[in-house]
């Protein structure tokens, strides 16, 4: 009898610890660049669909995110469980081995993203992060603008795009016009959206090698497309002393003719009431090919992370899930290829005739103009040193000087990688 | 009782034997000894660690013969040298007169001290936000100067204007804080100096060059040491206003040094560059307190 107590009160102990177990909640640390307001709601979904698994969101600033990981997972902290994972730093990343191999859902990833994104992903022959959102470039035209100045709309269809001498003749009438400003980048001086400036023009991507770690920037080509993108801001056709993060605002507020942008800011600019916008693809040059950049943010999991089983689950959910994904996106374009459906027709229909040519558009640059960033473990270095000497070109270098002392600290930076 | 002013030697043999008294002191500075352990020696023998550390795992002093020879970092270095020659002493002069005219009987001034030290209290990321746009070759400032007839400047965007720009926007910062250590300093003055002074027939000026200025010592010490450092440590207005440009003539060592050590990743040039910055800095403020030493027969 007291045996058999025993066994009954021990039994019930048993029960009761592994309820215990399975109600015990736990928290990942989730941190991605701030204002993607999708991915809060994303958050929001996986929770109330997990509710053993709690995700704190850490939303940081963009210019943070790569020094927030570099000190947290340089010191192992295990708290640091998600991160997003800026598509040319993959590769750094895994040099540092801060990443954790996801090699084992390569061909689920390459059924939801296609070939392209999988291939950013990988280095060395494993993939390393599941890409969440692709990006590409859209040319903005303010209509009355244009109309002012007598100028026709651009062609929607991407096989009569524009070339950029055609396009800065246009935009030179619509400042003489009134406009304050002929053209505006988005995200001006940075290397992803000056890229197919280069390649556009048969400069190449700056670095090459089987290591892309050996700097081309000094060549006749480059010297060539970087004075041309100094002239724009010498001439007064673009704004100086503009940061990315206000550049949107120019077309918005109706000063600037043409605008080069990300396809998220068409929600932007349809809340702009007082402006009526059309869309074309973005520019060429001319004897060269169109290009568009490509790739966005990734997701990837510290090896450090002590709960990688429920990490995986929240990765899956953000991006391979088309539900998840879809939420996640919020104004941004998924990666997902089911997602991205539902993406382009949404908003190809937003806007009416302004964004019809939305989806045509998208689909076309994704599957023949974009070009990745360079994939190579001196790619931070390098775009820290371009971005910085674009905006020097924009602020009046001389483009040849400004591009020598690149190449000069290029070289500096990558031979102190090992 | 005979224990008065014994000094840490005598604690440290009384703690060696063992003695109460010794322990009682131990355990009154222990969690000061265990503070500075943790973040200040760790920390430093770390970096020293990390300095001589090769990108290839070799140990040497090859980090710092990169930097020395480094365009980058000699500019930094030439960058920061110049912004401290003049962002210092204009500091310290416009917190001085500041102090001085808001020490004398100004109505409301209670009104002038809050709004000059209101800067401070507003961080420097959004100060520096907010600077941006004021700096902005279309912004107010261009429209100030346009209708006054004068001609529109690049601010920000000039080679030859932008450390000015950031001297002027951390000045707007600073001055109102170093001011209000320099006011409690002239509210120590004894007013009778200042009646003896004047029965003695010193103009203003004479008062204030042989009164103010000589009992202003120990806070002016102070402020002169404390603002070199703050102003060599400074980061937040450069990264947002400049991120160092343009062609590098913003390119504070604060700013290079985490360029180095969180983008381009290089953990042993900005350990090696650390180092040098706080060479730099001792060296400069062992400058400074020699020259504010007082002179022979002066308090």
């Amino acid at each position: 009898m007291r045996k058999s107590s025993f066994v009954l009160a021990a039994a019930a102990l048993a029960a009761s610890s592994l309820m215990g177990a399975r109600a015990e909640e736990v928290t990942l640390q989730f941190l991605f660049p701030s204002g993607n307001n999708g991915l809060e709601a994303a958050v929001a979904e996986f929770q109330k669909r997990n509710p053993d698994i709690k995700i704190q969101y850490q939303p940081i600033p963009f210019a943070q995110m790569n020094s927030q990981v570099l000190s947290r997972l340089g010191t192992q902290d295990s708290s640091l469980d998600i991160y997003g994972v800026d598509a040319p730093r993959v590769a750094a990343l895994v040099q540092r081995k801060f990443l954790t191999d996801f090699s084992s859902l390569k061909s689920e990833a390459l059924a939801a993203f296609g070939q392209k994104p999988v291939e950013t992903a990988t280095i060395a022959g494993k993939m390393w992060a599941l890409p969440m959102w692709n990006s590409t470039q859209l040319l903005y035209y303010n209509k009355d603008l244009l109309k002012a100045a007598s100028v026709p709309e651009p062609s929607a269809d991407p096989t009569k795009r524009l070339t950029w001498d055609e396009l800065l003749d246009e935009a030179a009438k619509a400042k003489a016009a009134g406009a304050k400003w002929g053209f505006a980048y988005d995200q001006v001086d940075r290397y992803y959206q000056l890229q197919p400036l280069f390649e556009s023009n048969g400069a190449g991507p700056g670095l090459s090698g089987p290591d892309m770690l050996t700097p081309t920037v000094g060549s006749a080509k480059w010297i060539e497309t970087a004075a041309w993108y100094g002239k724009l801001f010498a001439d007064g056709l673009s704004p100086r002393g503009v940061e990315p993060a206000q550049s949107p605002q120019l077309f918005a507020s109706g000063q600037a003719a043409f605008f080069y942008g990300v396809p998220a800011h068409t929600t932007t600019f349809l809340k702009a009431t007082e402006l009526k916008f059309g869309l074309a693809p973005v520019p060429y040059f001319e004897g060269g090919k169109p290009v568009t950049p490509t790739d966005s943010w990734m997701i990837g999991i510290s090896p450090y992370s002590k709960h990688a089983e429920q990490a995986l689950k929240f990765v899956r959910f953000i991006t391979l899930d088309p539900e998840g994904s879809a939420i996640a996106a919020g104004a941004q374009m998924p990666a997902n290829k089911v997602s991205f459906q539902q993406y382009a027709q949404r908003n190809t229909e937003v806007g009416g005739a302004a964004t019809a040519p939305f989806a045509s558009i998208l689909s076309y640059e994704l599957a023949n103009t974009a070009v990745s960033r360079p994939h190579s473990v001196g790619y931070v270095a390098f775009e820290e040193i371009m971005n910085k000497t674009f905006s020097d070109i924009r602020n009046g270098a001389d483009a040849a000087a400004g591009l020598a002392k690149a190449d000069q600290a290029l070289k500096a930076a990558f031979a102190r990688l090992q | 009782m005979t224990k008065g002013r014994r000094g840490l030697g005598g604690f440290l043999a009384d703690f060696l034997r063992g003695s109460r008294e010794g322990w009682a002191a131990f355990l009154f500075l222990a969690p000061a000894i265990a503070m500075v352990l943790v973040l200040r020696i760790l920390p430093s023998t770390q970096a020293i660690i990390d300095s001589v550390r090769l990108p290839n795992g070799s140990l040497g002093l090859g980090n710092f013969t990169f930097l020395l020879g480094d365009p980058g970092f000699q500019n930094s270095l030439k960058v920061t040298l110049l912004f401290a020659l003049i962002v210092n002493p204009l500091q310290i002069a416009l917190a001085l007169a500041l102090a001085v005219l808001l020490n004398d009987r100004v109505p409301a001034i209670g009104l002038w001290r809050t709004i000059l030290l209101l800067p401070v209290a507003i961080p420097q990321s959004i100060s520096a936000v907010i600077w941006s746009v004021i700096f902005r070759p279309d912004g107010p400032l261009n429209a100030v100067l346009g209708a006054l007839g004068l001609p529109e400047q690049r601010f920000l965007t000039s080679v030859d204007q932008a450390l000015f720009c950031i001297i002027v926007m951390v000045s707007w910062i600073g001055v109102g804080y170093w001011m209000t250590f320099l006011i409690a300093g002239l509210k120590d003055i004894p007013a009778s100096l200042y009646e003896a002074a004047t029965i003695d027939g010193a103009s203003a000026w004479q008062q204030f060059r042989h009164v103010t200025l000589p009992q202003l010592r120990r806070p002016l010490t102070f402020v002169l040491v404390a603002d070199t450092v703050a102003n060599f440590l400074i980061f937040a207005p450069v990264q947002i206003l400049t991120s160092g440009g343009p062609e590098g003539s913003t390119d504070l060592i604060m700013n290079n040094l985490y360029t180095r050590a969180f983008i381009t990743n290089d953990a042993g040039g900005a350990a090696a560059q650390t180092l040098i910055l706080v060479a730099v800095v001792v060296t400069i403020v062992s400058v400074q307190f020699r020259l504010m030493l007082p002179k022979e027969g002066q308090a």
